[in-house]
């Protein structure tokens, strides 16, 4: 419960970091240089980290490393989503189609994770447990998230530039994010048990493999940062072209 | 300037439509028939031992059902301009949706008794066993259908690929409902206790949407 | 009161700019017709200050409310459209139509058979609305939009498919709607004809999404 909480806060502070960039959105843009730094150093460093520090793991061989990539792309999946709540949030708001942006942007981002997620699990399942897909809840709710932000990025390219796409949008994107511990918590009742770690006791995990993972999360969440930046700016250049 | 005679309004003229044209629900009830009986068939030819999936594919079934319906929910307001009407009415909008989400709800409680009454005959499904579980489970996932639905509907009614647009953003979103509900039927149908875990996150999502369906629909229309 | 003012309203659908800087003042109770040629804007025009659709920029009121806003469900009860489209439903007989309208406005219906009278369409109340002919479905959509006895009344090309029994009766109601104090613009690409015509108060000439000039 208590690392619950702790998870929920840091996700906290980190959309209520992100939604204070996105407010202004030339400062979001300019913010592109120092994340796009900030990033290529973390990922070196978390590359030297997860080559040399992090151990080979006894049972499963050298294809456990494919974890440190894995496991800090959900987070960074999730804040996406939820930052495309923010933005229609932010759109039916204020009537402002920067807010769109902003959903779009991160909507996009958030899927480019979750499709990682998706990617990485099974190339890892597959040595280990043998199988490449398994009903399980994460694996399942994560292939659910993907369905509806791949919806949204449809729903987008259906109609766009019009207040009313915008609204339309806006409000689905809405709807996922509240749907996302539903998804979960149903996934749980009908599958009753996971093969994945209950939220992962990290307390466990020796500071070898701790200090890899948690650079992998600060470094791919300054990926995210980079990749909305950059991708808010080439929406702005998209809206004053038409 | 009261909102719920504005819903109720809007309940009332959505049945009178249906009723006067018929198709809607006719078309829902005609094509839940042919499913059960395809399931039924399908199961009794088979060899594996499917009784276990049957309530599962009920509700699939239901599901598939109330698209049909959901998707021509808006058409009587795009015909012919209607949507003026709802777009200028003197109160919060969020009451417009209410009454055609009732509408909707009213229609799919018709359609799940029907597909109940078919169960049973073709597939002898025994809901006497927990009838009060069994009707809860009903009634919440046809309010959660119809709100979702009905939300979802007014989303894709102006867009282009209508009927291929909204099983897309109904399904992912729906199945919380779906895994809630059959679980509360399978308990039911087993005998068990009610499964008060899903009754209680059901009824929540059921909340969830429609308060967003309320709040939402306003900005809907206005755009 | 029942004023209508517009400031630097732009209504951009892509790249198409179909209104460009529209400032406008209306007294309240005066009768206007917006003329322009097709694709001058007249139609998107009447559809933002009617509420119905959101500018791109700049604001409208109605009697000083913005009916956009979020406390906007009093104004736009007070206001009466009529498109291209009847707005009603083909299933539903014409007084099953109007009735539905008149509990949407919580208002009694003893209006509806006077109006019916007045449009010459008491023949016809019974009839589902898909089965009427197209003149009298144009006059069932002006019963609509005169129901509820609005403050605000947008006609959007209204003489379209009416014979000249339909075209006097309407302009009467116009003039009778003048006499109340409503104020009505009318778009019109051309000027009606007929006994007496339409004593317009303004004529707004819309060119190019750009109001050129307004002449009384």
């Amino acid at each position: 419960m208590e690392e619950a909480l702790r998870y929920a806060g840091v996700g906290l502070v980190a959309t209520a970091a992100l939604t204070w960039l996105a407010a202004d959105e030339a400062r979001a843009i300019r913010s592109a240089r120092v994340a796009g730094v900030l990033a290529l150093a973390l990922l070196a460093l978390w590359f030297g980290a997860v080559i040399w520090v992090a151990p080979i793991e006894r049972a499963q061989g050298i294809v456990q490393k494919i974890f440190y990539v894995h496991v800090p792309c959900a987070p960074v999946a999730y804040l996406g989503f939820v930052m495309t709540a923010v933005g229609g949030i932010g759109f039916l708001w204020r009537r402002d189609a920067h807010w769109d942006r902003v959903a779009i942007s991160s909507a996009e981002v958030g899927v480019l994770f979750c499709t990682l997620i998706l990617v990485t699990g099974p190339i890892w399942a597959k040595p280990v447990w043998n199988h490449w897909w398994v009903w399980d809840l994460r694996l399942t709710s994560t292939l659910v998230l993907w369905f509806i932000y791949a919806a949204y990025l449809f729903l987008r390219t259906l109609s766009s530039g019009t207040d009313e796409a915008r609204a339309f949008a806006s409000i689905y994107g809405i709807l996922g994010t509240a749907a996302i511990p539903f998804v979960f918590f149903a996934v749980d009742l009908a599958q009753g048990k996971t093969l994945h770690p209950s939220n992962p006791a990290r307390e466990g995990l020796p500071a070898s493999m701790l200090v890899p993972l948690l650079l992998g999360f600060v470094a791919f969440a300054c990926v995210f940062w980079y990749l909305f930046a950059r991708r808010l700016e080439v929406a702005k250049l998209e809206a004053r072209q038409s | 300037m009261n909102g719920p005679r504005v819903a109720l309004a809007v309940l009332r003229k959505d049945l009178l439509v249906d009723l006067r044209s018929r198709d809607r629900l006719g078309h829902m009830l005609i094509f839940a028939a042919l499913v059960v009986v395809l399931i039924s068939i399908v199961l009794r030819t088979s060899a594996a031992d499917a009784r276990g999936a049957l309530l599962p594919l009920l509700w699939i079934a239901f599901l598939f059902t109330s698209l049909l319906g959901l998707a021509r929910s808006f058409q009587a307001e795009t015909e012919d301009g209607a949507w003026t009407n709802l777009i200028l009415v003197p109160v919060d909008r969020g009451w417009v949706f209410l009454g055609k989400a009732g509408a909707n709800l009213l229609a799919l409680l018709v359609v799940e008794a029907w597909t109940a009454l078919l169960a049973v005959i073709f597939l002898d499904v025994d809901w006497t066993r927990a009838p009060g579980a069994a009707l809860l489970a009903g009634v919440l996932g046809a309010i959660g259908l119809s709100t979702l639905g009905t939300l979802l509907s007014a989303l894709s009614a102006s867009a282009r690929f209508r009927e291929f647009l909204l099983p897309i953003l109904l399904f992912p979103l729906i199945l919380p409902v779906l895994v809630f509900a059959a679980d509360i039927t399978g308990e039911a149908i087993a005998g068990r206790a009610l499964a008060e875990r899903s009754a209680g996150a059901l009824a929540l999502y059921d909340w969830v949407f429609l308060l967003i369906g309320y709040l939402g629909f306003d900005s809907l229309v206005e755009a | 009161m029942n004023g209508i003012e517009a400031r630097a309203l732009e209504k951009h659908f892509g790249p198409v700019r179909a209104l460009q800087g529209i400032d406008l003042s209306i007294e309240a109770g005066s009768l206007v017709r917006v003329a322009g040629a097709n694709g001058a804007g007249k139609t998107t025009l009447l559809r933002i200050l009617a509420g119905l659709e959101r500018p791109t920029r700049g604001t409208v009121g109605l009697g000083g409310r913005d009916p956009f806003g979020r406390k906007a469900a009093s104004v736009r009860g007070r206001i009466g459209f009529l498109g291209p489209t009847t707005a009603l439903y083909g299933e539903l007989t014409l007084r099953e139509n109007l009735r539905f309208i008149s509990s949407l406005h919580g208002l009694s219906e003893e209006r509806t058979p006077q109006l019916l009278a007045a449009l010459s369409l008491s023949e016809v109340g019974d009839r589902e609305v898909r089965t009427l002919s197209q003149g009298f479905r144009r006059r069932a959509g002006l019963a609509r939009a005169l129901l509820t006895e609005p403050a605000w009344l947008f006609l959007d090309e209204p003489w379209n498919g009416l014979d000249r029994a339909a075209g006097e009766q309407l302009t009467h109601q116009l003039r009778a709607g003048r006499e109340a104090g409503r104020t009505t613009l009318v778009a019109s690409h051309a000027e009606p004809t007929g006994p007496g015509g339409v004593p317009w108060d303004r004529v707004l000439e819309l060119e190019s999404g750009r109001l050129r000039e307004t002449h009384r």
